[in-house]
């Protein structure tokens, strides 16, 4: 099958953050739900349609929202949850086609035309990805079928929620054309406000302005990129995410160390902070190094991979010391210690184990928890509680 | 020395010591086979590799008593290959000269004297039907882990008492119980190389003999059956407590068609992979089964089977359903689920084999 004409999807989950707390509390459904800062100087981070009726909007005051809307449902943002919702509807994607490019936790553009052979037109392929968000996720999304990201974005929006809409590429124009200007990328408020004085005010009044009035107007780039956008050309390609190779952190100190307790310390608390990362941003490692400079500057690395891929700071220590005590030299003096985390995969399905006993995982995951409501530091393992805090 | 055989005993008797004895190509000596003919007509034929040694006798004409230790691997190509005619053998101090139909060839000896000598334990001795030993081997070794960095977990702990033997492996990931009837003259524990149990399995389920003899101590373990002996080292260390690992009763039961279930494990399983296992969803009709990867597809199938339960989602390796699936006897098999972090268990139609699979836990909010 060739590739088709309209490839790109836009995928929007509906009033995400609003739209999880009432998958966790169905007694909310149809009630205005509001999550955002629950203090005087909170701001929205997410309304329910059923909020929006009243005015509410995303990054309104909480204050005001609450006086728009007396009877909504206020709830403190759950960052943990969303993330394990972002992290499914990004598996979902994921399986459809590797060409992903997300761009918050709650929408993504994909580029299906390799996946057509599999799942067919585009269309049938958005449509399998919103009953399959809906099933496994209970969340609504939106899906904009188009030639490019913008009008895919834009066709997103326009049938917002729990819509799907196709732009075919010989409709672009007419689609645009009504859409007021201020939607296209790259125009701000000042940027729509200049164009306002010259009666430009939607896409098709911007379409037919002669570039050389904008160029006037915005100068020549700007010019340039809005006229081509207002035809509905848009060449960005759809860039999937690129996965770090690795992850890690070092260490220089003030005074080289040489005391084997400091030394020991100092790797636990690297490989720790390595694993919160890792888990934070979703990888297991394969494989772990350890650096350590010299007082001469001479650097030393050491290397070992791991039969299972690990987040857990316990046993990237574990390795990690062991690689320390095979460095050479009987007494040990270093400028600088650093641990990397390499050979990463998405942490993804994770086959359990019935002895190994995951209590370190466990133990580990709620310290992070910890520190993520209470700050840093406040949790850690007891032989770094000597240790001084960093800077 | 000399003796004179029938070439298929000698060909046979030859694979079978070398299967299980790794070759360790270090150390001339146990690249040998020793042959020992003795007054009276029996040949041994002995191989080891200093964990596993394995000790075969055969029926053969003997004109002549003596040693040599022969290379293994090139007297068992050697005799496989030669025309079916009675095979003579002749060793002097150097070289053994074999004779067959028109053949004749001089083989170079191994010094004897370096070949180890093998101690058979003396400590419990256990009695066993050969082919529920084998059955029994066969449903337990493949959950042994290959994994060298634990050696304990390599090897299949063997449990004696009084009241029979129990036979347990696991790689962490899953574990296999199997309970076998067996006469003991005491009690004992001892974790065996998985290659060499599994070889005894194989002379036990080969042998016409109807039971293995086993005999352990605190070092080692040896296994006879079929006219041939096995004797391996155990693999120290503390092998987990696999008890408490075993569930008591059961919330959520499946209970299917073995084969049929197999199969669709097999079929669906093939579209898994690390990241993306095989899930299986529980409900009132049976068991759908799922699985999909980005770059390859999805693939999707229901098995009708009598479930008791609440409806559940647990996602396991393929590989791991269908060694337990293949393990487990008969045409049903039971299938005991808790919930998504908690071990699946396996049972076929009869008692005494039990296996403990561990789920995968998927990525999603399990709401």
């Amino acid at each position: 099958m060739n590739r088709p004409a309209e490839p790109i999807l836009h995928v929007d989950l509906d009033a995400f953050y609003a739209s999880v707390e009432v998958v966790k509390d169905p007694s909310l459904a149809g009630r205005p739900v509001i999550v955002g800062g629950t203090g005087p100087r909170g701001v929205v981070a997410s309304a329910s349609y059923e909020a929006r009726r009243f005015g509410v909007r995303s990054a309104m005051p909480t204050v005001r929202a609450r006086r728009l809307c007396p009877d909504g449902v206020f709830l403190p943002p759950d960052p943990e949850t969303y993330r394990a919702y972002a992290n499914r509807f990004r598996e979902i994607l994921q399986q459809v086609t590797p060409s992903v490019e997300p761009i918050a936790l709650d929408e993504a553009f994909l580029d299906v035309g390799g996946a057509t052979r599999l799942f067919g037109p585009p269309t049938a392929v958005a449509a399998a990805i919103r009953s399959r968000v809906l099933q496994e996720l209970g969340l609504t999304c939106s899906v904009g079928v188009a030639a490019t990201k913008l009008v895919a974005k834009l066709a997103s929006e326009a049938c917002k929620p729990d819509g799907l809409l196709l732009v075919p590429v010989d409709r672009t124009r007419a689609f645009l054309g009504p859409l007021p200007v201020r939607r296209l990328w790259g125009v701000g408020e000042r940027t729509a406000e200049l164009l306002t004085r010259l009666g430009i005010r939607t896409v098709a009044d911007l379409a037919r302005t002669p570039i050389p009035i904008l160029e006037r107007l915005l100068g020549e780039a700007q010019a340039r990129q809005l006229a081509t956008l207002s035809q509905g050309i848009d060449d960005r390609p759809v860039v999937p995410f690129e996965p770090p190779r690795s992850i890690g952190h070092e260490q220089t100190f003030e005074r080289d160390v040489d005391d084997a307790d400091e030394i020991a310390r100092e790797l636990l608390h690297l490989s720790h902070r390595v694993a919160a990362r890792l888990r934070s941003e979703g990888y297991r490692a394969r494989t772990v190094t350890l650096k350590a400079r010299l007082p001469t500057f001479v650097t030393l690395t050491r290397s070992r991979t791991l039969t299972t891929p690990t987040d857990v700071g316990s046993e990237l220590y574990a390795v990690v010391r062991e690689l320390a005590a095979s460095l050479p030299g009987a007494r040990r003096r270093y400028r600088l210690l650093g641990v990397q985390a390499g050979g990463l995969q998405p942490a993804g399905a994770e086959q359990l184990a019935l002895l190994r006993g995951r209590r370190w995982a466990e133990l580990e995951r709620a310290v992070d928890r910890v520190q993520r409501r209470f700050g840093e530091g406040l949790a850690q393992p007891a032989t770094l509680l000597e240790r001084p805090r960093d800077p | 020395m000399k003796f004179r055989c029938d070439r298929d005993v000698l060909a046979d008797a030859l694979q079978t010591v070398q299967r299980g004895v790794s070759a360790r190509p270090g150390i001339p000596a146990l690249t040998g086979a020793l042959l020992v003919a003795e007054e009276g007509g029996t040949l041994t034929i002995t191989t080891t590799d200093l964990e596993v040694a394995a000790r075969l006798a055969i029926d053969v004409h003997v004109p002549e008593p003596g040693t040599a230790l022969v290379p293994a691997r090139l007297l068992a190509d050697t005799v496989k290959s030669l025309s079916d005619a009675p095979v003579e053998f002749e060793a002097d101090a150097t070289q053994a000269h074999l004779r067959c139909a028109n053949y004749e060839a001089a083989l170079r000896l191994l010094p004897a004297e370096d070949f180890p000598s093998v101690q058979e334990p003396a400590g419990t001795a256990v009695s066993a039907d050969a082919a529920a030993f084998a059955e029994a081997v066969g449903q337990v070794a493949r959950a042994a882990s290959r994994d060298e960095a634990r050696p304990v977990l390599t090897g299949v702990l063997v449990e004696v008492s009084r009241e029979g033997c129990v036979l347990v492996a696991t790689d962490s990931y899953r574990l296999a119980v199997r309970e076998l009837v067996a006469t003991a003259d005491g009690e004992a524990r001892a974790i065996v190389p998985e290659r060499a149990i599994s070889e005894a399995g194989r002379a036990a389920a080969l042998g016409d003999k109807g039971t293995v003899e086993i005999r352990l101590d605190e070092a080692q373990i040896a296994f006879r059956a079929g006219g041939l002996t096995l004797t391996s080292r155990l693999i120290e260390g503390e092998f987990p407590n696999y008890r408490q690992l075993l569930p008591e009763g059961h919330e959520n039961r499946l209970t299917v068609s073995r084969q049929g279930f197999l199969d669709a494990v097999r079929r669906v399983g093939l579209l898994a992979r690390d990241a993306t296992p095989v899930r299986l969803e529980f409900n009132a009709l049976g068991v759908r089964l799922s699985s999909s990867s980005p770059e390859l597809g999805q693939a999707v199938e229901t098995v009708e089977a009598e479930y008791q339960g609440e409806d559940l989602t647990v996602a396991f390796n393929p590989q791991y359903l269908i060694d337990g699936l293949q393990a487990a006897t008969g045409d049903l098999a039971r299938i005991d689920v808790r919930d998504g972090l908690k071990p699946g268990v396996i049972r076929g139609s009869s008692e005494g084999f039990t296996y403990l699979v561990m789920p995968v836990r998927l990525p999603a909010p399990v709401a």
